[in-house]
């Protein structure tokens, strides 16, 4: 059969050049961190809180709630959530527990020392948080995780 | 038209909002808080009608039912420092619970503590529903 019977197929979608395999991709990473982040999670909130977090994360789809009204788990306030988790003292006392609000934003509570009830809520824009000893509550976006945690009693 | 200050309320707690003995505020923190009526359904009844409507298993849980007397809600919140706030319930019934109600007033984490820690806990295991 003659080749050139047939006639020659264009190509409906192309590649980009950085995108072909054996190129340069200095964007890509192999490794998502995913492992990295489980590590910090058992090692910053224990089993429960890594139990937890993989529940909210897999489980709490659109529409969970008292009138199905929960939202899933928002990626920014996940992406927030391990941000703060990184910069966060070792717990010295008892691990901080998680929670999941309506609005799909993680949450973390502790005691600190002396009794001090800290709770700290990751939104997608800002971190709002609560330090029951002196009524404060306020937030602050989350590029100013660092100070915020100079602020808060240490769990 | 609010229900009376005499009467009292429930919420459902269940496991995205409570770990262990710790109850997260976002349980009333917000606007258009979700309870029920003891006055219209009993408590007893609310364990059936909370793991009919809320429950999600195997993940979202009922846990514990919390109750407070609606005066002492709305002492808490004219109370409450630096913001006293004016708390109501008003009846919203839906079908799959008549006793449903609502607290439309914006409740802050701060207010919240303190509600939580006013709340009457009522604890059931599973199999004695």
């Amino acid at each position: 059969m003659n080749a050139s019977y047939f006639p020659t197929r264009q190509a409906i979608y192309t590649t980009k050049p950085e995108l072909i395999p054996g190129g340069d991709l200095p964007n890509l990473q192999t490794d998502t961190g995913d492992g990295q982040r489980e590590d910090l999670l058992l090692a910053k909130l224990g089993s429960s809180g890594w139990g937890r977090v993989h529940h909210f994360r897999n489980y709490y789809s659109q529409g969970w709630g008292d009138r199905g009204q929960g939202r899933p788990l928002s990626p920014r306030s996940l992406e927030a959530f391990y941000r703060f988790l990184e910069l966060m003292p070792q717990p010295r006392r008892t691990a901080p527990k998680v929670f999941l609000t309506d609005s799909g934003h993680l949450e973390v509570c502790w005691t600190g020392e002396a009794g001090a009830e800290v709770q700290v809520e990751f939104t997608p824009t800002h971190t709002e948080f609560y330090i029951a000893a002196t009524e404060t509550e306020d937030s602050l976006p989350h590029h100013a995780m660092a100070d915020l945690l100079h602020m808060l009693p240490p769990p | 038209m609010p229900v009376p200050p005499d009467e009292n309320i429930l919420r459902a707690i269940c496991t995205d909002k409570i770990d262990g003995d710790d109850i997260s505020p976002s349980l009333f923190k917000g606007s258009r808080t979700s309870v029920s009526l003891p006055s219209v359904i009993p408590l007893e009844d609310h364990w059936a009608i909370f793991r009919r409507g809320v429950q999600k298993p195997p993940e979202r849980l009922l846990e514990m039912i919390g109750e407070i007397n609606i005066g002492d809600l709305q002492q808490i919140g004219r109370g409450f420092e630096p913001k006293p706030t004016e708390i109501t319930v008003e009846p919203a019934p839906e079908d799959w619970n008549p006793a449903h109600a609502e607290i439309p007033e914006i409740i802050s984490r701060g207010l919240a503590n303190k509600i939580i820690k006013a709340l009457t806990l009522h604890r059931r295991l599973p199999n004695e529903c």
